[in-house]
């Protein structure tokens, strides 16, 4: 494989994007890092091979654990020379969770967030005007809209923490970021 | 804590190197007698070179003794020179260097990560075993750069290290996230409901990623051997450059713990943050610029959550909204700081680090007042009062609390969680 890697092939970049797409997120294992959208793709730089990550939240604890997981994997699979860095440019969005992705939250119990309305700056300039929060959030159980916010803080910082006021449970909702 | 370099003899920047090695036996095998053999004539030629500078050595005159954190199969070797050039001389065309190098793969295993990494540092300061650490990681991740490169890359010290006004511009951002976390986290197990405790720890967590970059980032560019650890854990009080609205306590002017209090300060600070965020948006700084973009998305959700603490408390009770409005009332004065550009700040919106700030007022009392109207809360009266956080002069709390949040770490330095 390290020959490959000198001078990389196609099908050699391919590879190296099964293997790190599929790593499940350290948080919600049901979803991989290709379904989250923090996956941001193999590249060659300088006839290396370089992956790229992008952590979701700055803080986010499972940032280090990801970057270990890839290595490791990678280096299981005998691609030693790879690059692996984390670029916090551009920033992570919620829109980038694909279709899969986001039915596999629904289906592990958390409610898939909503999609994000203009850019980052506008999205900012919109709590400058003080906007109401995300109304008609659908519950994962019964997938009524009869819902309401607990907490925009829940275990972990991307989820929030809503109640269904149909069927009376609680669920985490993947807020839109 | 610095030791000044004997030997650099002049101000300025000095480059350093690191390369390490993974042993193929115990450093005193018979595998390795032919390098050990060799080490002190190949270490007397080192310091004989030209550009020469310093070397890390214990008693027996070599590094391969001391520890580091790629394991105890691994020897270091750290060294400072003049320039690339200097010490490119030696390990080149040295002939006792390269007759080493040529025998490497008898008693090292070869390396597919990069094991060697060099970079510029204030000559003042002695490179450490943990800043070359980083430097090699930030190497590995991101490949040559102006930061941390190799023979491939020849930056300048110019390129290298930045401006004091462009380390304390991030060192200000840093300090101000750190101190107000470890302050909103004190309600952790303490907060009036259990949500309370989640979302405040998830507050005080983005503010600590927020940290954390701008801290890596200012002292890679400070080139003073210090990283986030140095700069969170081992600067005094008065080396803090943060406003004094976050460090102090969350009691009211009664001394008692007050929820109201904890509230108002997080939406006066997250209020302007999110200008201020918005403000350096198209820094000139990209890692700030990067930090700006995401911590804004952050900072919306802060905002709305004291926001609606602030409508709940003054729009509640008779108590809920007195307490509010004197929560109010005692940290307004403190926001004053906030928009007094100092020279350090005219210096950064020159070279389009960052906005001014005192434009910014504006805005940030806009959206206040927004939510002040919802609360029927009032915006206190304004006063002249100017703290002085920023420069460094602090309240007694700070020190209090820093001497709670380092105590950890200054008891088991190097400590690594």
């Amino acid at each position: 494989m390290v020959s490959a890697e000198l001078n990389p092939q196609p099908e050699v970049v391919e590879a190296i994007r099964a293997i790190v797409g599929e790593v499940p997120d350290p948080e919600i294992p049901v979803v991989t890092l290709t379904d989250l959208g923090i996956f941001r793709g193999v590249s060659i730089v300088d006839s290396q091979i370089v992956v790229t990550l992008t952590p979701t939240y700055s803080g986010c604890p499972a940032t280090e654990a990801i970057l270990a997981d890839v290595r490791g994997k990678l280096s299981d699979a005998g691609f030693h020379e790879v690059r692996v860095q984390v670029a916090l440019d551009p920033a992570w969005s919620t829109d980038w969770i694909s279709p899969a992705g986001r039915e596999k939250l629904r289906d592990y119990g958390i409610a898939p967030p909503a999609h994000c309305v203009g850019s980052t700056a506008q999205q900012s300039q919109s709590v400058l005007q003080f906007s109401a929060p995300n109304r008609g959030v659908r519950c994962p159980r019964c997938a009524t809209t009869q819902t309401e916010v607990i907490s925009q803080f829940g275990s972990t910082p991307c989820k929030a923490l809503y109640r269904c006021i149909a069927c009376r449970e609680p669920f985490d909702y993947f807020k839109p970021f | 804590m610095t030791d000044t370099l004997k030997n650099a003899g002049k101000p300025g920047a000095v480059l350093c190197q690191l390369n390490i090695a993974h042993l193929k036996d115990a450093m005193d095998s018979p595998l390795l007698a032919g390098f050990r053999a060799q080490l002190d004539s190949v270490n007397a030629t080192a310091e004989a070179s030209p550009g020469f500078v310093w070397r890390l050595k214990d008693d027996y005159n070599n590094a391969t003794a001391i520890p580091n954190p790629w394991g105890a199969d691994f020897i270091v070797n750290l060294s400072v020179w003049d320039s690339p050039d200097a010490l490119k001389t030696f390990a080149y065309q040295q002939r006792n260097h390269v007759d080493v190098l040529r025998q490497r793969d008898q008693w090292f295993h070869k390396m597919t990560s990069p094991h060697m990494v060099m970079w510029w540092q204030q000559g003042n300061t002695l490179p450490t075993v943990a800043e070359a650490h980083r430097r090699l990681e930030h190497l590995t991740q991101n490949g040559n750069n102006s930061l941390a490169f190799d023979f491939r890359a020849s930056p300048t010290s110019e390129q290298a290290l930045a401006p004091d006004w462009h380390v304390k511009t991030l060192v200000r951002f840093a300090d101000d996230a750190l101190i107000h976390a470890q302050r909103i986290v004190e309600w952790c197990g303490h907060g009036p409901i259990l949500e309370e405790d989640i979302a405040l720890s998830n507050i005080g967590l983005d503010y600590i990623g927020q940290a954390r970059h701008l801290y890596a980032h200012a002292g890679l560019l400070e080139g003073q051997a210090r990283g986030e650890n140095e700069l969170a854990y081992f600067r005094n009080t008065e080396d803090f450059l943060n406003t004094s609205l976050v460090e102090l306590p969350n009691s009211s002017t009664y001394g008692e713990q007050d929820y109201a209090v904890a509230m108002a300060k997080l939406f006066l600070h997250a209020a302007w943050m999110q200008i201020r965020w918005l403000s350096v948006a198209q820094s000139t700084d990209p890692v700030l610029r990067a930090v700006a973009n995401k911590a804004m998305k952050e900072n919306r959700y802060h905002v709305e959550h004291a926001s609606q603490w602030m409508i709940r408390f003054g729009d509640g009770t008779e108590e809920s909204h007195a307490r509010a409005q004197a929560a109010l009332d005692q940290l307004w004065p403190y926001t004053n700081e906030w928009f007094a550009d100092d020279v350090t700040d005219i210096q950064a919106a020159e070279h389009g680090l960052c906005a001014l700030q005192k434009p910014l007022r504006e805005q940030w009392l806009s959206l206040v007042n927004g939510v002040l109207k919802k609360a029927n809360l009032q915006q206190p009266t304004p006063s002249e009062f100017l703290s002085q956080g920023r420069q460094g002069a602090h309240t007694e709390s700070l020190s209090y609390l820093l001497g709670e949040m380092q105590s950890l770490a200054r008891q088991h330095p190097g400590v690594e969680w």
